[in-house]
């Protein structure tokens, strides 16, 4: 009986897996280059979401989907964080005027003092794609003094926005399957993506794509450079700080 | 190939395929699925979200369709009209069908309260089968205020089996496997679940207590419990490595590091009358006496390929109320050989098992997998194990979003065997748009 049972098996088994399989192998290649991280740090801080630098360079704003803002020294080591608790940042960027973040559930996009930390102001920018697709990310084109904001996925749209947060404009980006985070350095725009475990490097002019770089980290949610040009990547499911070699990023 | 394209000569089946996609159905099919692709290949497909700063409210939904073709094994009787061995062959099941026209409202309310409503539109109006497709699949609320518990209470998915819990559009698959579909344990009901995570998700644990009526709670019986007074208890614990996992079975994001996940579950209920429906197969769902369930799953992802393997048993004392002589449990059996009343033990045992390996490949939008997928319904009756072998095929067009999906089921067992219920190989094939 146990024989019938298993040649049964294996008779399915072989005569249709078989091919099944090959053609799912040939499919299988690899199109990237890959960044290894070669310092990582444990974070005091639950689902990290995104990272930039601080405007004195010498630590990061972090922030997080529990809805908490913090600021960090350069080893992810937490130095203060805001009173204010919102629902869910998804990004972050800071400038000499203050610290931007973006809460992705309710669309605002809240001000908080370089001083202590405190609210200042908040903004609403009109979305209505899916709850958890709406804003990811916050950065500043300083060619054409914009403000940028991206939506995660189903579609990934660039918002450009003035300085009081008002839509210009908004054009859809090709390429990632979804969209975590977003930085500028040395004129370039790098787009990180979760679901891709990759950062694309894009042409700020163009909005063209221009190189894809793999990462070998789970669940990638933010993304900044270091006083010294490192990438800083933040893992949101391990709550971990990782530093790479930024150098192929500019090959 | 060769060798293949003979099997599938010999076996008949890739003659009835040319039979069938030459036949005026299949145009109508093909003519349906060119209409799905012009009208919404091209359109955004995500959800709806409202908000007041405050109160977000997210509208979203999904609509599936499918062609189903049996192949029938022509030598069992229950295959013909009327069971009629001169009748011809009765090809009922060879049909198109309407799988999912679903509805879903999610709301959150500050930092503590959320809910869900979610509705299926088409499987309202088929009762025939309320455990796997019920009219309602969500009515329920959630608190987090008290931070150390989350309390979910109202019409929920019961946190017991690991693949009952994957959200079934996250799927290739056009059905789910025979012990996990709904019919052997009820997978909703009304209750309360108290959950709790820890070690950043890696832990989940859950504990729930419902009316143990299942998805008949809402339709049959006037909504009341059972005249016993008596409820479903129910209790979950997972554990995850290196990161938490949700329950997904497909790693479309090729995960960069292997990624596992193991779990166990119990649930114990005791109903003294059941005068609603058991279950349309196998007489298990809810059934007058005790009923044990025990489960055990563990699931790994890497770099695209993932495998999925869970067991399942239930002990069962029936009360026999309803049925002195036993012959509820086997009525379609064909046996009286080992009725309960005569049988040393006052319990028999179910169970089985499902094993998933599958692949998912982003270059060419596809997901690739295999099921193997065994039920015993009965341990008291010799050879009635029902096995099956399902191969599944998804091209995503956007995702799962937007994704056409076909599988092919392969019958693993003895087909002279009357005890077994499923011996026909099935094809089926369709699309899913979610709204989402």
């Amino acid at each position: 009986m146990k024989n019938v049972f298993l040649k049964s098996i294996w008779k399915g088994i072989s005569q249709f897996s078989f091919p099944f399989l090959f053609i799912v192998f040939f499919c299988c290649c690899a199109d990237a280059q890959k960044l290894k991280h070669y310092w990582k740090q444990k974070l005091r801080i639950s689902e990290p979401s995104d990272i930039c630098l601080n405007q004195t360079k010498d630590g990061f704003y972090i922030v997080s989907d529990d809805g908490l803002l913090f600021e960090t020294d350069l080893e992810g080591k937490v130095k203060r964080k805001a009173v204010f608790h919102g629902f869910d940042f998804e990004g972050v960027f800071a400038d000499q005027n203050g610290v931007y973040v973006m809460d992705e559930r309710t669309r605002i996009v809240h001000t908080f003092s370089l001083s202590d930390l405190a609210l200042k102001r908040s903004v609403e920018i009109p979305y209505t794609g899916g709850r958890n697709k709406g804003f990811e990310s916050l950065t500043w084109n300083a060619s054409k003094n914009q403000f940028l904001a991206f939506t995660e996925k189903d579609p990934t749209w660039i918002f450009e926005l003035d300085q009081n947060f008002s839509v210009l404009n908004k054009q859809k980006l090709k390429g990632p399957s979804d969209i975590s985070a977003a930085a500028f350095s040395k004129g370039k725009l790098f787009i990180l993506s979760d679901e891709d475990h990759a950062i694309f490097r894009y042409n700020p002019e163009t909005m063209e794509k221009e190189k894809k770089f793999k990462l070998d980290i789970i669940n990638p949610e933010g993304l900044t450079f270091g006083p010294d040009g490192s990438l800083y990547v933040v893992s949101d499911d391990l709550g971990m700080l990782y530093r790479f070699d930024s150098k192929p990023l500019f090959e | 190939m060769h060798r293949i394209f003979n099997h599938f000569q010999k076996i008949g089946i890739l003659k009835g395929l040319i039979n069938q996609f030459i036949s005026t159905r299949f145009l109508l099919f093909a003519y349906t699925f060119i209409l799905y692709n012009s009208s919404f290949i091209t359109s955004s497909l995500a959800q709806i979200n409202l908000t007041n700063g405050e109160h977000s409210l997210e509208l979203s939904g999904s609509v599936s369709s499918f062609y189903n073709q049996r192949f029938y094994y022509n030598q069992n009787p229950d295959n013909r009209i009327n069971n009629d061995p001169k009748l011809p062959i009765d090809k009922s099941k060879n049909r198109f069908g309407l799988r999912d026209m679903q509805i879903q409202l999610e709301g959150r309310v500050g930092h503590d309260f959320e809910y869900e409503l979610q509705v299926d539109f088409a499987d309202m109006l088929n009762q025939s089968d309320v455990g796997e497709n019920p009219g309602i699949l969500d009515a329920n609320f959630t608190w987090k205020g008290l931070k150390a518990l989350n309390l979910t209470f109202g019409y929920q998915k019961i946190l017991y089996s690991r693949n009952s819990l994957v959200p079934f559009t996250f799927s290739p698959y056009w059905q789910r496997a025979e012990v996990t579909r709904g019919e052997v344990f009820s997978r909703r009901d009304v209750g309360l679940t108290l959950s709790r995570s820890l070690w950043d998700q890696r832990i989940n644990v859950y504990a729930g207590m419902y009316t143990g009526q299942g998805e008949q709670i809402l339709s049959f019986n006037g909504g009341n419990n059972d005249p016993s007074g008596e409820f479903e208890y129910v209790g979950r614990v997972d554990f995850a490595y290196p990161t938490r996992f949700r329950y997904r079975d497909y790693d479309v994001n090729h995960s960069p590091v292997p990624m596992f996940q193991i779990g166990a579950a119990a649930r114990t209920v005791t109903r003294m009358y059941s005068s609603f429906l058991p279950g349309d197969d196998y007489y298990l769902r809810v059934i007058a006496g005790r009923k044990d369930c025990y489960t055990a799953d563990a699931s790994f992802m890497w770099k695209g390929f993932s495998a999925q393997v869970e067991w399942h048993v239930l002990n069962i004392e029936p009360t026999n109320d309803l049925d002195p002589s036993g012959t509820r449990y086997r009525e379609s059996r064909g046996t009286f050989a080992t009725k309960i009343g005569t049988n040393p033990t006052k319990f028999f045992r179910a169970g089985g098992i499902l094993a998933t390996l599958s692949y998912s490949s982003k270059p060419i939008h596809s997901i690739f997998s295999i099921r193997y997928d065994q039920l015993n319904p009965n341990d008291l009756i010799m050879k009635n194990t029902e096995e099956s072998l399902t191969f599944a095929y998804a091209y995503q067009i956007r995702g799962f979003n937007s994704m056409i999906k076909a599988q092919y089921s392969y019958r693993l067992i003895d087909r002279k065997n009357a005890l077994i219920q499923r011996f026909d190989d099935q094809l089926r094939i369709g699309w899913q748009m979610l709204l989402r």
